[in-house]
């Protein structure tokens, strides 16, 4: 068993913010890991570290068997990143891209065209691609960056935020391609702010806030972190809602609130009717209620939000 | 380590000299590629040479002005070194665009060797003050009777001091390029170094003839010494202190340059490098 990326206490200052707080990481060989975190997590500082293009402040990471301080050019030579803003050249054309990177990576004019041709076909580019890469809709330059990032066949991938400002259609299409990149045995890396994204390609997860790792494990792991199951609850009114929310907090039961709705972790069908029954004795009309399996959501919305939410909403 | 999930042993690795070209071609193709960085770049030495040719003109009946000379020979050199200097702010441009747009860290993601992304900015940025410079010798030829009087290796000299000079300066520029990260702000500094420079200088007007805080920079204006040695080769001059002290000029600005871009470049991406927004400790991140 290797682990392809690794890195122990890696901390990153910028100034005085505190990018990275301590973060251990694990990733085994051939699978696919999703860092999971809000705008300002510090998924990006340590995608930075790993591809080399920053040092830690402090810590120590590998990448392949390579440390990235100091062989970073080993590491570079086992790497492939799409960056969270879509690095193509926008005067080229997207052969032209995919090739200008091939032949940077030592492949001959050959390999690098063939290479070109393929990878423009696997995602759908061939039509497009010999029009300049500014001339590409948001999705198509995305599949252009990750497509040049794979020309060199790397053993381990970087994607940091793949999809996020992609619309719904252009998203799946790239879920698809990420997909397939597991078939080819890669390692891959990615960071998304998107629940669904994380529980849909990756074999593991890790939960990153304030530049911490909150939470790590497969989505099954983390779902059961919430009790195994949700019980949420949705009232008519603004009152009714701060009414429930109150009563539920006297009795100790932990609880969400978006949209007003209130979710309680639970273990099973059997936690319904208490909830029921204590809302219905405080006189407080419910609009709905649902005992559903947790998403990452709630998992998230557990672990990152401050440890008593429901103080702040006194 | 056994971690090779695409077992592609032996990879393939390029050289330095290997990279630049691949670079130095992208760089090109850019150029060539979009209309306005073309076109521009072939009136812009037009123009200059028109405009200033003919603004100047009078010079040659000032009282100062070497006799027996045609003033477009006297001119043309200045009008050069003028271009080149002011071209050379496009490497400012270039490679602040490349930082901005992710370029550079997809080029510094990759197995290539350090400053090859720079040195391929140089070379391509020389090679555009290069094909300027014979736009205006060609132009300066069948338009304005512009001829070298300092023979065949005059001219060579003169063509080839003006592009490593061009070199050279490319280098200061790609300092603010890196520092600035800014195509914006990295053109109008560049332009306010330039601008200034070019006239405090003894490319328009002779050095004794300016006030003496001016003839204070003009002394150690490296533009002056390119003038003073092109003028001397095209005139046909005796070339004794000026050659040198071009040659000194050239390589002292080729150092200063590579130095403060490559000190800058260390700090790419470090989060340390200075200028960077400091925030009180605690400010939680921002969430949006
Ligand atoms: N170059 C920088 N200078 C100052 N602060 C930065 C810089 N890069 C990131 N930060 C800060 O570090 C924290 C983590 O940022 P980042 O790693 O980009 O998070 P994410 O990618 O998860 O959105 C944020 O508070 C961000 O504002
Ligand atoms: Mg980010």
């Amino acid at each position: 068993m290797s682990h392809a990326i690794t890195a122990t206490a890696v901390t990153q200052d910028f100034g005085n913010v505190h990018a990275l707080r301590g973060v251990d990481l694990e990733i085994a060989a051939g699978t696919v890991y999703a860092l999971l975190g809000h705008n300002g997590a510090g998924k990006t500082s340590l995608v930075n570290i790993l591809t080399t293009l920053a040092p830690p402040a402090s810590g120590h990471a590998a990448v392949a068997g390579f440390d990235v301080v100091r062989n970073p050019k080993q590491v570079r030579s086992k790497i492939g990143l799409t960056g969270q803003f879509a690095a193509v050249d926008a005067d080229l054309t997207g052969r032209e891209n995919i090739h200008m990177i091939g032949r940077l990576l030592g492949l001959s004019a050959r390999q690098s065209r063939d290479g070109a041709a393929e990878l423009l076909a696997r995602f759908s580019l061939t039509e497009a691609g010999d029009r300049r890469a500014g001339t590409y809709s948001g999705g198509m330059r995305r599949r252009l960056d990750l497509a040049a990032s794979l020309v060199g066949k790397p053993e381990v991938l970087f994607l940091d935020e793949p999809t996020t400002g992609l619309d719904p259609s252009a998203r799946l299409e790239l879920w698809e391609v990420i997909e397939h990149l597991v078939d080819g045995g890669a390692t891959v890396l990615l960071t998304t702010q998107y629940l669904e994204e994380a529980d849909r390609l990756a074999h593991r997860i890790g939960v990153m806030n304030e530049g911490l790792m909150v939470a790590e494990g497969t989505a099954a792991e983390l779902k059961s972190k919430v009790g195994g199951h949700v019980v949420q609850v949705g009232f008519a009114t603004d009152s009714e809602f701060s009414d429930a929310l109150r009563a539920l907090e006297r009795e100790g039961l932990a609880a969400d609130f978006p949209n007003r709705t209130i979710n309680v972790p639970a273990h099973g069908a059997s936690d319904v009717a208490p909830i029921v029954r204590l809302l219905d004795d405080a006189g407080i009309g419910i609009s709905g209620l649902e005992l559903r399996e947790p998403t990452l959501d709630d998992v998230y919305f557990a672990l990152t939000s401050a440890p008593s939410h429901l103080d702040q909403a006194r | 380590m056994s971690s090779s999930v695409n077992p592609t042993s032996n990879k393939p690795t390029t050289n330095f000299f290997v990279e630049v070209m691949i670079l130095v071609g992208r760089n090109l193709r850019k150029i060539l590629r979009v209309p306005q960085l073309a076109f521009f770049s072939l009136v812009q030495p037009v123009l200059f040479l028109t405009l200033f040719s003919q603004v100047f003109r009078g010079l040659a009946s000032s009282p100062g002005f070497p006799r027996g000379i045609n003033y477009i020979d006297y001119l043309l050199p200045s009008i050069v070194i003028s271009t080149v200097a002011q071209n050379a702010v496009q490497s400012a441009v270039g490679i602040a665009t490349d930082l901005n747009t992710g370029m550079i860290d997809r080029f510094r993601s990759l197995p290539i060797t350090r400053g090859s992304v720079l040195f391929a900015r140089s070379i391509s940025d020389f090679l555009r003050s290069g094909f300027q410079v014979l736009v205006m010798l060609a132009l300066g030829y069948a338009v304005f009777g512009f001829r070298f009087h300092g023979g065949f290796l005059g001219a060579i000299g003169m063509v080839g001091l003006s592009m490593a000079f061009a070199w050279a300066l490319t280098w200061i520029f790609l300092a603010f390029g890196v520092q600035t990260k800014n195509p914006e702000t990295a053109q109008v500094a560049g332009f306010m170094v330039i601008f200034p420079l070019m006239f405090a200088s003894s490319s328009y007007v002779p050095v004794e003839t300016l006030p003496g805080w001016l003839q204070a920079i003009a002394q150690v204006n490296p533009l002056s010494y390119l003038v003073d040695a092109t003028r001397a080769l095209v005139l046909g001059w005796d070339l004794s202190p000026d050659l040198a002290q071009a040659a000194i000029a050239i390589a002292a600005v080729a150092a200063a340059g590579m130095f403060l871009t490559f000190r800058a470049w260390r700090y790419i991406g470090r989060p340390k490098s200075a200028g960077r927004a400091k925030r009180p400790r605690g400010v939680p991140a921002s969430a949006d």
